[in-house]
């Protein structure tokens, strides 16, 4: 490209069909094709040649064979004066045998009697234009395909067929498994596609020929891209396919790229043509190999990322139980302890007593952390069971309120309850679940605002929406310094803590509250200013469904023990006046 | 654990298959105050065994059984008792550390970490008490 006609894409060609007088009649243009008469380095070196060779050529030795009948068709009705000129796109034939879009314009300088004396051809290269736009097109639909699900070994198939539609007439997609990626030992079955489904038989025969295939798996690991000349001897040495399959094949391009990602080799895409691949096809095949890779390794990551967490829950789970198993003799033992005190009265077992009571509080601390850790790997994998039962909602809150006394006293805090008198607000709950989240509501207000009013109510309350349900509502108030706006809206989400390290907590509490409320139809949501912050809880009083519940033969009593319960010497509170 | 006499039901025999031997003991212990015969297995095998060689009136009164133990499971455990015309009318607290695949058709199920007075009237109650 060193001539200055070449930056040009427009070529305008003189031809000329009457070195002889007596071929004017369009009879004779047809029955001896047109000589270029001359022609630009331009235009030449678009379809491979030089402007002199080109001169010795006919217009059929370089128009697409398909697209010539419609060119004669034209030509006739210039010839017979039906069009004063016309205008087609069509493909030219490259010497190599690619072929060449052009947007061709033909003019014809006609003779003082109107009879076409020279053709004029203004020839526009468009095969960029047209292979942008079909890269785009088919760029898009890969990418739609492999967006929809990352389950790839489904959707190369897919992609395959997608490709034969543009680009080559058969695709040829092998993906090495799993983490082995670039050793090639174990290969997905490979995902073959023909443009015309009259060949399928030919793709179910390469597709057997290529399972289990030794050469065609080692293949797949080769980061080296392959640009055919003699596709037939290339695929026969790199997949040892019989002749047989390379006649019905019927190749005369192949284009062989590696699918890399982050230096990983994921597997090989082949791209088959009839004719040769012209260097916009080699640009459409890269972007759709390297969309392709790409998605292989979204997959990948997306697998590793789940097998890491599918893992943590699997840890958390045997984690917990392991965990519980140490604390069931501790809990008991403590237990023990506590009621021999009972017997014993001393001066020496009433100065027990404190020590034991803060060992046991500890010791159902644990319990709690352990409950969250388990129910957190719980909840990610299923949904969580309600064991349901009439509860009156105020009576939870004042069961559970009285346990967190010393907590309270400790902090400074005092705390209110408003448990909506005369007003029995009772649905089918399950009411060591509420017991929880109470549990952790007052747990995050004496945690992030000690020496503060924390005050609950219950009361009556109805659902948000077109057809509003009567609730209960709790309603868990502090004045402390307020959530963040940026914390408040991931508050709910799992592992997000506010708090520095230094007060505890594995970001669990409201992750899980969320959850327990969800499963009853209820909702929780929160507001939250410089001078504290609000949760209201909503529990449709005609409870969860009832497919959430664990179904239990009737009259058979399930007892379940939990983690944190009510102690027998620890209900009570020492200062009357934190009640009211 | 206030009360230290027994459950009037007249239970006396208690077969405790527990893997974890620290649990083992203590249950074993309390159970022992109030005044029960602990039967302690530590396996489900030794708890199978048991049960296959006791003669009838050796038979526990109520069986306490951890799901998960090594080599033969809670599980398969009650599956065996529930297979035994003799004993299937024998009361069953199933301990468990996990909360997923709950056996039904037991007398009652008890989440370790759990509360011993719960346990203890759980036995107290266990000769009525009957699996359906």
């Amino acid at each position: 490209m060193d001539q200055p006609d070449d930056r040009s894409d427009v070529a305008p060609v003189l031809v000329v069909d009457d070195h002889d007088e007596s071929l004017r009649a369009m009879e004779d243009i047809l029955a001896r094709p047109g000589e270029w008469l001359r022609t630009n380095r331009c235009f030449a070196r678009k379809i491979g040649y030089e402007p002199g060779d080109l001169l010795n050529l006919r217009m059929e030795d370089v128009v697409y064979p398909v697209d010539l009948p419609g060119d004669r068709a034209k030509l006739r009705q210039l010839f017979d004066g039906e069009l004063d000129t016309y205008h087609r796109e069509e493909r030219y034939l490259h010497k190599d045998g690619h072929t060449v879009w052009v947007d061709l314009t033909v003019s014809p300088l006609r003779d003082a009697s109107s009879k076409v004396k020279n053709l004029i051809l203004l020839i526009e290269d468009i095969t960029s234009r047209r292979d942008a736009k079909k890269r785009e097109r088919l760029v898009a639909g890969v990418s739609q395909i492999l967006l929809q699900s990352l389950d790839h070994p489904a959707d190369m198939g897919r992609v395959a067929q997608l490709v034969v539609g543009s680009l080559g007439q058969w695709c040829v997609i092998g993906t090495i498994d799993g983490h082995g990626a670039g050793r090639g030992e174990s290969t997905a079955e490979a995902a073959v596609a023909h443009a015309d489904p009259g060949l399928a038989a030919v793709a179910d025969r390469l597709r057997a020929a290529l399972a289990g295939n030794a050469e065609y798996a080692s293949s797949l690991a080769s980061p080296v891209p392959l640009t055919s000349v003699a596709p037939r001897d290339d695929l026969r040495a790199a997949w040892n396919i019989d002749e047989g399959l390379l006649d019905d094949l019927a190749v005369n391009g192949a284009l062989s790229l590696p699918l890399v990602s982050h230096d990983r080799v994921l597997g090989r895409i082949t791209f088959l043509s009839v004719d040769a691949l012209g260097p916009g096809e080699l640009l459409m095949a890269q972007e759709v190999t390297q969309r392709i890779a790409l998605a292989l390794d979204n997959a990948r990551l997306h697998r590793e990322a789940e097998d890491a967490v599918r893992a943590r829950d699997e840890f958390l789970s045997i984690a917990s139980h392991e965990l519980r198993t140490p604390l069931t003799p501790l809990r008991i033992h403590f237990q023990r302890m506590l009621d021999e005190r009972g017997q014993l009265v001393t001066e020496r077992a009433e100065r027990m007593q404190p020590i034991l009571q803060r060992c046991e509080r500890q010791v159902r601390r644990l319990e709690a952390l352990v409950e969250n850790l388990f129910d957190v790997s719980r909840l990610t994998t299923g949904k969580m069971n309600l064991r349901l039962a009439e509860v009156d909602l105020a009576e939870v809150v004042r069961e559970v309120a009285p346990r967190f006394a010393e907590e309270l006293a400790a902090a400074g805090c005092h705390l209110s309850l408003d448990l909506a008198a005369g007003a029995a607000l009772v649905g089918r709950w399950d009411r060591l679940r509420l017991e929880q989240v109470i549990m952790n509501l007052i747990t995050n207000a004496i945690k992030y605002a000690p020496g503060k009013p924390i005050e609950i109510a219950v009361a009556p309350g109805t659902t948000r929406g077109s057809s509003p349900e009567r609730t209960a509502r709790l309603t868990v108030r502090d004045h402390g310094g307020g959530i963040p706006p940026a914390d408040l809206e991931r508050i709910f989400q799992r592992y997000h803590r506010i708090a520095p390290p230094s007060l505890g907590g594995l970001g669990l509490g409201l992750f899980i509250s969320k959850k327990i409320v969800d499963a009853h139809r209820g909702s929780i949501s929160v507001e939250s200013s410089c001078e504290g912050t609000q949760f209201v809880l909503d529990f449709p009083l005609q409870g969860a469904a009832d497919t959430a519940a664990i179904s239990l033969p009737d009259g058979q009593k399930i007892p379940i023990g939990t983690g944190p319960g009510p102690g027998p010497t620890l209900v009570g509170c020492n200062d009357p006046g934190v009640w009211s | 654990m206030g009360v230290s006499e027994q459950g009037s039901g007249g239970c006396k025999t208690v077969l405790l298959a527990e893997d974890d031997q620290d649990i083992r003991d203590v249950v074993q212990e309390v159970l022992e105050e109030r005044g029960y015969d602990v039967i302690p297995a530590r396996t489900g095998r030794q708890a199978l065994d048991f049960l296959a060689t006791a003669d009838v009136d050796a038979r526990p009164d109520v069986v306490i059984l951890d799901l998960m133990m090594p080599i033969v499971t809670g599980w398969q455990v009650l599956e065996e008792i529930r297979q035994r015309p003799d004993l299937e009318n024998i009361p069953v607290i199933v301990l468990t550390a996990v909360s997923q695949d709950m056996p039904t058709g037991v007398t009652a199920i008890l989440r370790k970490p759990f509360n011993i007075d719960e346990l203890l009237a759980l036995i107290g109650d266990g000769v009525g008490v009957k699996p359906s």
